[in-house]
């Protein structure tokens, strides 16, 4: 028997928690409103300018000017707007009666001339970054991020397509095996967020994806439907893993209670490093029906504990769950290598009186 | 501490988990006395990586009965009259994500090249690279007949990156200044345009007489540390200054920055190693102590590192972008699934495999029981090694002569096919694969030929006893081949040039010390397993047939010599080299089926 038992990581599927969620900008701009305002999920909390374009040239090689000749061709400088077609460096040729131009292939700015090289900022439309979670902004940082606390219901997922999007949650599959094809994604998807317990077919995501779902979010993706849905405009979220993998059934659960409602989803995913993200779905309290009231207590964060729920992590048991027995304790499991791995008696909610040794670093809290 | 510490705590931080030791002397020898292991905790929701440091020296606590921590959960340091806490603590990690570099230099052959030769061996990825003698279409296409040129593709490239370092290269000292000022007027005009908080460092490692133009350029706009030219004659490559210093700024920006490091840099006597670096401190001393060439491979869940040393010279590579757990994902764009594919048998389902190794990407921390999934992941292996071995090699770039570390070595080339000792660390051995499989994996994916032996990292701390060879030699020496490393035993690697019709390859006869006699004929083509225990030793004679040789090691057609054998034993490859895959997919399944048979994978 092991004695001391350490953490696994753990997965939130919860119907109230707070939160906070750090908004940041790509590169620097402006952040809107103060701390302590009070923002929907639809607002613009951040905006940059980020150029659509950023040319690179050697002014020397363009219009065949020396580096010392640049600053006198120059009819623009550093920081200058142009206009399309503005002129911005003429030199004469044919001895004078002609002039060698470039022209800015479009509107923007001069960001940097240095030496005969000149850097130039074809405008693009501005990058909005939006609130997405409906809450209070409790931090700024200057130029760069908000951060917004919110209170709602949380789903993590263990991947996302990236982008996000705000819609109503609309789950179409009564079982949480049952995979979506493309004739049951009704022509009223507009602005949903579909949920398919056990996946879409490659159709039902392109038909999704053109009848402009606001996201999707599914229990399984098959592997080779990865690149179409990082592709796709609507963003994608897997609850469980890849291959098929029924949604486990919390996530299911919470997921069908809260059909109907306006959901935030986040499928950005980034694994680790600064700023590492997990993609999530959240429902904000304010129009959520589960919870009545502001008081009502936040769920906490899942422990290592007699009957803590638990998630199977990896085949053969991923997207079971299950609970830790009242009186547990790690034991050593053999592996087929001669070495030993923890491990812990389950008793899967699918299989009731028949608990299961499953290596301890093969599960995840759940709740 | 006492003058020499003799109970030493040494934790390990990587990409995934964390493992913690404890060292002390045992009757007068020291001894690994515990390892345990947990998830890291660098990122959220716990954001703090000493979370899992505690959690693993608790665990080591409840091991051993010994009790390590305080009240406070702070360190029992020194060792106590009543056996409680140790005497010191050292920590290697493996937890920071990389630097993301652009190499810009004057010559894609020699200081490109060199540049990105150095970086290779840090914990930096480059992303792209800028060389000025390239074909004037890549510096945008240039005014003619009354037109003007057009915009340059590899600036515009370089502006669309956010980098964290620009290494800056070109230039022999004391020869042309003007091509660098154009070059620093690039790199300037680039960082100008970007906001002053996502401006890259910039590192410049070329001809010193540029050094007051590039400062004079870029010094207003950017930090720019000047380091000894990487290339400061065209026949001589001095890498290690630019090493030095993109490591430092990795340590700086990178390791420095995990959340919960500087509790651990405090608990630690001399600072904390990167894994690589004390990988590589492991594999010197092995290779000096016992006169053998050494490849160290880690493959670790976040880096794969390969490093080659034979006692006199050093050579890393060092891979970010590809690895057994974070890295699945890419590998998988990088080469397809049906490249993997190759490495296993028939009954594994693209599909499956597909969906088996997207899951490992994503939850890293999972140990499979499954030989199925196992396996799977041994043949994903393969492949990350093949690769980490052209990035060691340089194949995919044309190289001048160019020596190591500045200075020409006894022999001018290292290569991989004479290493004498394998040593195997990370992952797939933390996930519990056979053996036999592991060694399978890398015969498939090293070209190393000849006769060399086999050790593992039983316990997950081999790289870590570089660190403790910092504060006590002694300890990390014994600790290291007491109780870290397992023999697997000696491999057999003939160089074989196939000869149709020819029945026999080698004749095997086997005699261990225990007594008994074995023989056996190994046919080209196939892979033969002798078991020979750890600890056990055997006169081995192999006769080998015609168009068979051992290469450099044994002259003539005959070995004979006492051997070691291993939780393996013997393994006997005749199948040659290169691997004779086949290019009909179907084929190669089989094939791979009767070598996993042969090899008892």
């Amino acid at each position: 028997m092991i004695e001391f038992i350490p953490q696994i990581p753990e997965t939130r599927v919860a119907n109230f928690v707070r939160i906070r969620r750090e908004r940041r900008l790509p590169i620097p701009g402006e952040v809107a409103g103060g701390v302590g305002m009070r923002i929907g999920a639809q607002d613009v909390i951040a905006r940059a300018y980020p150029p659509k374009m950023r040319r690179a040239l050697s002014l020397t090689r363009v219009i065949g000017v020396r580096e010392a000749d640049v600053p006198k061709r120059l009819l623009k400088q550093v920081g200058d707007p142009v206009e399309a077609r503005e002129i911005i460096i003429a030199k004469p040729i044919s001895l004078g009666v002609q002039r060698l131009v470039y022209r800015a292939p479009e509107a923007g700015h001069i960001a940097a001339i240095q030496g005969s090289w000149m850097i130039l900022d074809l405008y693009g439309p501005p990058a909005d970054v939006l609130a997405l979670y409906r809450g209070t902004i409790v931090g700024i940082t200057p130029r760069q991020a908000a951060t917004v606390e919110a209170q709602g219901a949380l789903v993590q997922g263990v991947w996302g397509s990236g982008k996000e999007a705000v819609g109503v949650i609309k789950v179409f599959t009564r079982a949480p095996d049952a995979i979506l094809d493309a004739k049951e994604v009704a022509d009223d998807t507009h602005g949903s967020i579909l949920v398919a317990g056990g996946g879409m077919t490659a159709a039902a995501l392109k038909r999704a994806n053109e009848l402009n779902a606001a996201g999707i979010v599914v229990g399984s993706l098959l592997p080779e439907l990865r690149a179409q849905a990082v592709s796709m405009r609507v963003p994608v979220l897997v609850t469980e893993g890849f291959g098929k993998v029924p949604m486990s059934a919390p996530v299911f659960e919470l997921l069908s209670a809260l059909n109907g409602q306006e959901a935030a989803l986040n499928a950005r995913y980034q694994p680790r490093g600064r700023g590492a993200t997990r993609p999530e779905l959240f429902v904000p309290l304010m129009v959520s029906r589960i919870q009545q009231s502001d008081q009502a207590s936040e769920a906490k964060r899942p422990a290592v504990e007699p009957g803590a729920r638990v998630r199977g992590a990896c085949q053969p048991y991923l997207g079971r769950v299950g609970k830790l027995p009242q009186e547990f304790a790690l034991q050593w499991l053999p592996t087929e290598a001669g070495t030993e791995l923890p491990a812990v008696n389950v008793e899967w909610e699918d299989a009731p009186g028949t608990p299961e040794l499953v290596p301890w670093t093969n599960l995840e809290l759940i709740g | 501490m006492a003058e020499v510490p003799t109970s030493i705590l040494v934790a390990d931080v990587g990409a995934v988990a964390t493992k913690v030791g404890l060292i002390d002397l045992v009757a007068g020898e020291y001894r690994l006395v515990g390892a345990t292991r947990t998830i890291t905790t660098a990122d959220a929701p716990y954001d703090d990586l000493m979370v899992g440091v505690r959690q693993s020296i608790m665990q080591l606590q409840a091991l051993t009965g010994r009790r390590l921590l305080d009240g406070q959960n702070a360190l029992i340091k020194p060792t106590r009259a009543d056996g409680e806490g140790a005497d010191a603590f050292v920590a290697v990690t493996s937890a920071a994500l990389p630097l993301h570099a652009v190499v810009i230099g004057l010559s894609r052959d020699y200081s490109v090249t060199g540049a990105q030769r150095a970086v290779d061996s840090t914990c930096a990825i480059v992303e792209h690279t800028i060389a000025v003698d390239e074909e004037s279409g890549r510096w945008g296409t240039t005014a003619q007949d009354g037109r003007a040129g057009g915009p340059s593709a590899a600036v515009e490239r370089l502006a669309e990156l956010k980098p964290d370092i620009v290494v800056m290269v070109g230039g022999i000292d004391g020869g042309a200044v003007a091509p660098l000022r154009e070059m620093a007027n690039i790199v300037a005009a680039v960082a100008a345009a970007m906001d002053e908080l996502q401006r890259p460092l910039v590192v410049f490692a070329g001809n010193r007489d540029a050094r007051g133009d590039v400062a004079q350029r870029l010094g207003s706009l950017t930090e720019v540390r000047m380091v000894d030219n990487v290339l400061p004659t065209l026949d001589q490559l001095n890498p290690a200054p630019l090493q030095t210093e993109i490591e430092t700024i990795y340590r700086q920006r990178q390791i420095e920055t995990i959340p919960g490091f500087d509790k651990l840099a405090a608990w630690s006597e001399k600072g904390v190693m990167t894994s690589a670096d004390a990988y590589t401190r492991v594999a010197e001393y092995l290779a000096r102590k016992y006169q053998l060439r050494v490849l160290a491979l880690d493959l670790g869940a976040g880096a794969t590192t390969l490093i080659r040393a034979d006692g006199e010279q050093i050579k890393r590579a060092l891979v970010e972008e590809v690895s057994l757990g974070y890295g699945l994902e890419p590998l998988l764009e990088r080469v397809g699934i049906e490249r993997i594919m190759r490495w296993l048998p028939a009954p594994f389902q693209a599909d499956d495999v597909y969906a088996q190794l997207l899951n490992q990407a994503i939850r890293p921390t999972v140990t499979p029981t499954r030989w199925h999934d196992l396996t799977a992941l041994n043949a994903a292996g393969r492949e990350i090694l093949k690769h980490t071995i052209e990035v060691w090699r340089g194949d995919t770039r044309p190289l001048n002569p160019i020596f190591a570390n500045g200075h020409r070595p006894k022999h001018s080339n290292m290569n991989l096919e004479e290493s004498e000792l394998v040593l195997l660390t990370g992952a797939p051995l933390a996930r519990g694969s056979k053996p036999t499989a592991l060694l399978l994996m890398l015969l498939d994916a090293l070209d190393v030929n000849g006769i060399f032996s086999v050790a593992a990292d039983s316990v997950g701390l081999v790289p870590a006893m570089g660190a403790v060879a910092a504060v006590n030699p002694e300890a990390a020496a014994q600790a290291l081949e007491n109780d870290c490393l397992v023999t697997w035993g000696t491999v057999f690697v003939p160089v074989t040039v196939p000869r149709p019709g020819e029945p026999t390859a080698l004749s095997v006869k086997v005699e261990p010390a225990r007594g008994g006699r074995l023989d056996a004929d190994v046919k080209l083509g196939t892979l033969e397993l002798i078991p020979l225990g750890e600890g056990e030793k055997a006169n081995v004679e192999i006769r080998v047939g015609r168009g068979v040789n051992w290469g450099k090691d044994v002259a003539g057609r005959l070995f004979k010599r006492e051997v070691q054998g291993g939780t393996v034993g013997l393994m006997i490859d005749a199948r040659g080299r290169p691997l004779p895959l086949s290019d009909n997919f179907e084929r190669q399944r089989e094939k791979m089926q009767q070598w996993m048979w042969e090899a008892g994978a």
